[in-house]
């Protein structure tokens, strides 16, 4: 890994959540890039290689999941910790049948969001 | 004796003593025929002198006039002596006059004739002599001569013979008994003389009855040559034995054949042979006596053999005999009577003993009685219980008589005595029986194979209309409608080809020519043997059954009539859960036909989806005869699947039984997708919401992070308060939710075991970090576990704690306790707000429920935190209350059970 590859790789369609959660994580020392677009999620992984990945669920014209369940099939990926979140009320069956290795709800208190950050980064 | 007579002068004078002496002494003789005493014969004197002295009664008539003398001798009566005293010296003609006739023959006879006459075996002629007019004399007139051997007169001595006489009687009587026994008894008798056996003798008895011979053809005849066939037989070397030895031969019941008139017969004879001494003990004969007993041996045979007779047939029939003797009790039976009462045969058993095995309820009421009766008509008979002595409790019949003596005494009972168990058992099933085919319901009617009628119970009559005494005797084919005719020959087949003929439904006629709705089960009724001897029938009226059956299906009609109109899907099922009826409407949708349906079932019409929760919910309820509630997809004929709300409920009969499911199916397509589009919407809509409440909270809590701790306080507060805000709608974001959920019955429990104290411990000290406002104590002494989903019981004590907090504003506490009751933990928090009045304390639970009145704008909300309390709680098995009075503060109550896995 070089210096210049992101630990942590943000998912989201909404660009002030992953400004704001950008924001949270660099503040506490970690090396972040998000993606905006769904489309180029797997372009953006396979380019930079992230250890963290935090991706919404519902990404415009995307299911997260998909790209989860995707992510964690192929061995080149399947490595990477995958952090889901969500706002949406039946979100955390959905993303942990996906195999995702953890899951955050929105809203959420900063400090819960880096323990699960923290805590991805600890697991093999 | 001549000598004493002999005549001397110095004689001549009367000598002696006694009444007669003296009365001849004083005697005045001189003007007597006799003259003097010293002019009288010296013969006279000396005979006078002898008959004075004489103890024997002796007369003396003297001289040609008969003068009487007589002795004290005849004077036997003393007391009535005086009138015959005067008989002395009187001419006996004249003295007696009444006895003269009889005196004077014997002494004309003596006189003229000069002999002694005796006159024997004379009653008392004199009366006076001793032994009064009964007894015997015998009287001897003896001449007396005198000294010129002339007759001068006669000397009477009277000898009484009484006593002689009756001797003689006596053996002239037993000569004629033994004549009579000889001759004429029944007893045969004969005397047999001399080694021959000449036959000396032989009554009639024995010539008519045994030897069938007559007298003069067996008298001095041997024995051998009268009875020549006797040579064979015993009785010769008998007779010799007994003419030998001497000893008398008796035998009894001997058999002897014997010649009779109408060839030789068999004869049981008693006889004895008794020998017959000479002076010199010598046997000159034997005398036979034979008693012919044939007939007494044969009827005793006869008896003998009606015993064994009566013994074969009393053991045959288990009849015991018996025999009260009703003077002295004595009580005598045949050992079968032991055995009736299961003794053994020898047992013995007193009378008193066998009324003590006699059952107490029949002892009076039925042995009694009869006894009583038996007394006063002769007749015993009666039927009571008695106790085996290993078999329980028996039925006995006795029967007998009563003997009475000449006084109407009852002097004896005899009679029999049967255990009639087993015929009062069968009797008793046979009363069954037939008190059964009376009281049934069903006409039962026996025929035999001409078909006519042989019986006919109560039910037959009632639905028949024909009486017994009309119909029994008469062809079964008065029932039987004209068209139905040659339907009994083929039951008939069918019975004799083993076929069971059940429940065959038909029509038979009634007396009044009705038509009748009939379930017949026949059978063929077989006699002791096993043979056919005709059949019975069992005829129910169905009439009314049919009748019935007509109405339900009429109505039957109306239902399937209704329910294919019905837009709803109607069908039925059997009590197992088999469905069997689907209406039109059911048909139209899925485009099945019911053949189809009852080839692959209604399983293909579900939604593979929904299949398998259905039938477990459907078997659920069928087993349990719950009602059924489901919402399924079934699919349309053209593939496409609609929601649809079934119901279904048990009907059952009085008895609760099951009889059939009823159920319904709704088309909820358009408000299920209504429902999905709120709910969808609910979801949408938080989720929009919460993304831009995610930033801001996101930058709030950062910039508290980097900002909250510098000297800028009002930063620090601004940032804080945007926080809590964002807090606040967060939650009520996810209550919104929550009601979604629970109406909607998909709030999933994420159940784990929980520690209940450090949960609210958590919560605690997590409130009490933004209300500072309220100290919040707790009260747990013991730690306590809970099966329960972590985030909702959070969510619960969390709406708990801020409705605490928020209806007490001016008090500054909050009291939680937690505390093991029973099996259930009970978690309760206390506050000292505005309270609640009694009549709203269910309603508190109540969704949108919010306090009214002037508090109202007060405490402005949803109303829905306890709403969400209650049903979680609800959710856990556990239960919610509260205790309150108004503006006295309030007392929030959870209880859930305690948790059990370790």
């Amino acid at each position: 890994m070089n210096a210049n590859n992101p630990e942590v790789l943000l998912i989201d369609d909404d660009r002030d959540i992953c400004r704001m959660m950008e924001s949270i994580l660099k503040q506490a020392g970690f090396h972040v890039q998000y993606c905006l677009s769904p489309e180029r999620v797997h372009q953006y992984v396979l380019t930079l290689k992230p250890r963290v990945i935090v991706m919404d669920m519902f990404l415009s014209g995307m299911d997260g999941t998909d790209i989860c369940r995707k992510l964690k099939s192929d061995p080149h990926t399947s490595g990477i910790q995958i952090i889901m979140m969500s706002a949406h009320p039946d979100a955390e069956q959905l993303c942990r049948s996906a195999l995702a290795d953890q899951f955050i709800s929105k809203p959420f208190d900063i400090d819960d969001f880096l323990d699960k950050v923290k805590a991805a980064f600890a697991s093999p | 004796m001549h000598s004493d007579i002999q005549p001397r002068p110095n004689e001549r004078r009367i000598q002696g003593s006694g009444q007669m002496y003296d009365l001849i002494q004083s005697k005045d003789w001189e003007n007597n025929a006799m003259g003097a005493i010293p002019d009288w014969s010296p013969v006279l004197v000396n005979l006078l002198n002898v008959l004075l002295a004489s103890g024997v009664p002796m007369f003396l008539f003297w001289g040609p006039e008969f003068i009487c003398f007589f002795n004290d001798a005849c004077l036997a009566d003393p007391a009535d002596a005086g009138s015959h005293l005067e008989m002395l010296g009187c001419p006996a003609k004249e003295a007696r006059r009444d006895l003269w006739p009889v005196l004077s023959p014997a002494i004309e006879l003596v006189i003229h004739k000069g002999i002694s006459v005796g006159a024997v075996n004379q009653p008392n002629p004199v009366y006076g002599l001793a032994g009064g007019a009964d007894s015997n004399w015998t009287f001897n007139y003896s001449p007396v001569r005198d000294e010129q051997g002339a007759v001068a007169g006669v000397l009477l001595i009277c000898i009484d013979n009484t006593a002689l006489i009756m001797g003689l009687n006596k053996a002239v009587e037993h000569e004629r008994q033994f004549l009579n026994l000889v001759t004429q008894s029944p007893v045969a008798m004969a005397i047999f003389k001399g080694k021959d056996f000449m036959i000396d003798t032989a009554n009639d008895s024995l010539l008519e009855k045994i030897w069938f011979k007559k007298r003069q053809d067996v008298l001095g005849r041997p024995l051998m040559e009268v009875f020549p066939e006797l040579a064979t037989q015993i009785f010769p070397q008998l007779l010799k034995e007994v003419f030998e030895t001497g000893r008398s031969h008796i035998e009894n019941g001997a058999v002897a054949y014997i010649d009779t008139h109408s060839g030789m017969k068999k004869f049981y004879l008693d006889y004895e042979y008794a020998p017959l001494y000479n002076p010199d003990k010598t046997v000159y004969g034997i005398m036979v006596t034979v008693i012919n007993v044939t007939d007494q041996v044969e009827a005793r045979q006869q008896i003998k053999d009606s015993e064994e007779r009566l013994q074969l047939a009393t053991e045959g029939t288990h009849l015991a005999i018996w025999d009260l003797n009703l003077q002295n009790g004595q009580f005598v039976y045949s050992p079968r009577l032991a055995m009736i009462f299961g003794y053994h045969g020898s047992t013995a058993l007193n009378y008193q003993e066998m009324q003590g095995l006699t059952h107490p309820d029949d002892m009076d009421a039925v042995v009694g009685k009869a006894f009583a009766s038996a007394l006063q008509t002769g007749i015993y008979g009666y039927e009571a219980r008695i106790f085996h002595s290993e078999n329980g409790i028996r039925w006995i019949r006795t029967r007998g008589k009563v003997i009475f003596d000449a006084e109407k005494r009852p002097l004896r009972m005899l009679g029999t005595m049967m255990d009639i168990t087993d015929q009062k058992e069968i009797q008793d099933k046979v009363a069954m029986m037939a008190a059964i085919v009376q009281s049934s319901e069903d006409a039962i009617i026996t025929k035999d194979f001409e078909g006519r009628i042989t019986s006919w119970n109560n039910a037959a009559r009632r639905i028949f209309g024909f009486s017994p005494e009309e119909i029994i005797g008469q062809p079964i084919t008065w029932l039987i409608p004209d068209d139905r005719m040659e339907e009994e020959q083929n039951i008939l087949k069918r019975l004799r080809n083993g076929e069971r003929v059940e429940h065959f439904e038909t029509q038979r006629k009634t007396k009044s020519n009705d038509i009748l709705d009939i379930s017949l089960t026949i059978s063929l009724v077989r006699g002791a043997g096993g043979e056919i001897i005709g059949t019975s029938k069992i005829a129910r009226d169905i009439s009314s059954q049919k009748r019935i059956e007509r109405l339900v299906s009429v109505s039957e009609e109306k239902f399937r009539l209704l329910a294919d109109i019905m837009p709803q899907f109607i069908w039925t099922g059997n009590p197992s859960g088999g469905l069997q009826y689907f209406n039109r409407t059911f048909m139209e949708f899925s485009g099945l036909t019911s053949e189809q349906l009852e080839e692959n079932g209604w399983h293909v019409v579900v939604h593979p989806e929904d299949l398998e929760e259905n039938l477990h919910q459907w078997k659920h309820s069928v087993a349990n005869g719950e009602p059924f509630l489901f919402e399924h997809r079934f699919r349309r004929h053209d593939g496409l699947y609609r929601w649809h709300l079934s119901r279904a409920v048990p009907s059952k009969d009085l008895d609760g039984n099951i009889q059939m499911w009823v159920g319904s199916s709704t088309d909820i397509d358009e408000i299920k997708r209504h429902e999905q589009q709120k709910d969808d919407f609910i979801k949408i809509a938080s989720h929009e919401l919460k993304t831009p409440v995610t930033t801001i909270k996101g930058y709030a809590q950062l910039l508290l992070k980097t900002h909250g701790k510098g000297d800028d306080v009002f930063l620090a507060e601004s940032l804080l308060t945007i926080e809590k805000q964002v807090s606040k709608l967060t939650k009520l974001i996810a209550d919104l939710l929550d009601i979604t959920k629970i109406e909607t019955g998909n709030l999933q429990l994420r159940k784990e075991k929980i520690s209940i104290n450090a949960l609210v411990q958590e919560v605690i000290k997590e409130i009490q970090a933004t209300t500072p406002s309220h100290i919040i104590s707790l009260q747990d002494p013991e730690t306590l576990f809970v099966y329960a989903d972590r985030y909702k019981m959070e969510q619960v004590i969390i709406n708990l704690l801020t409705n605490a907090i928020k209806y007490s504003p001016k008090a500054g506490k909050i009291l939680v306790d937690i505390r093991r009751s029973g099996h259930e933990v009970d978690f309760s928090v206390q506050d000292f707000g505005i309270g609640i009045a009694t009549a709203d304390h269910k309603k508190v639970f109540e969704r949108f429920y919010r306090v009214s009145g002037k508090d109202e704008k007060t405490y402005p909300g949803f109303g829905i935190g306890l709403f969400i309390v209650h049903e979680i709680i609800s959710l856990h098995n556990g239960k919610t209350w509260v205790e309150s009075e108004k503006d006295k503060g309030a007392v929030f109550h959870f209880s859930l059970p305690v948790c059990s896995i370790i």
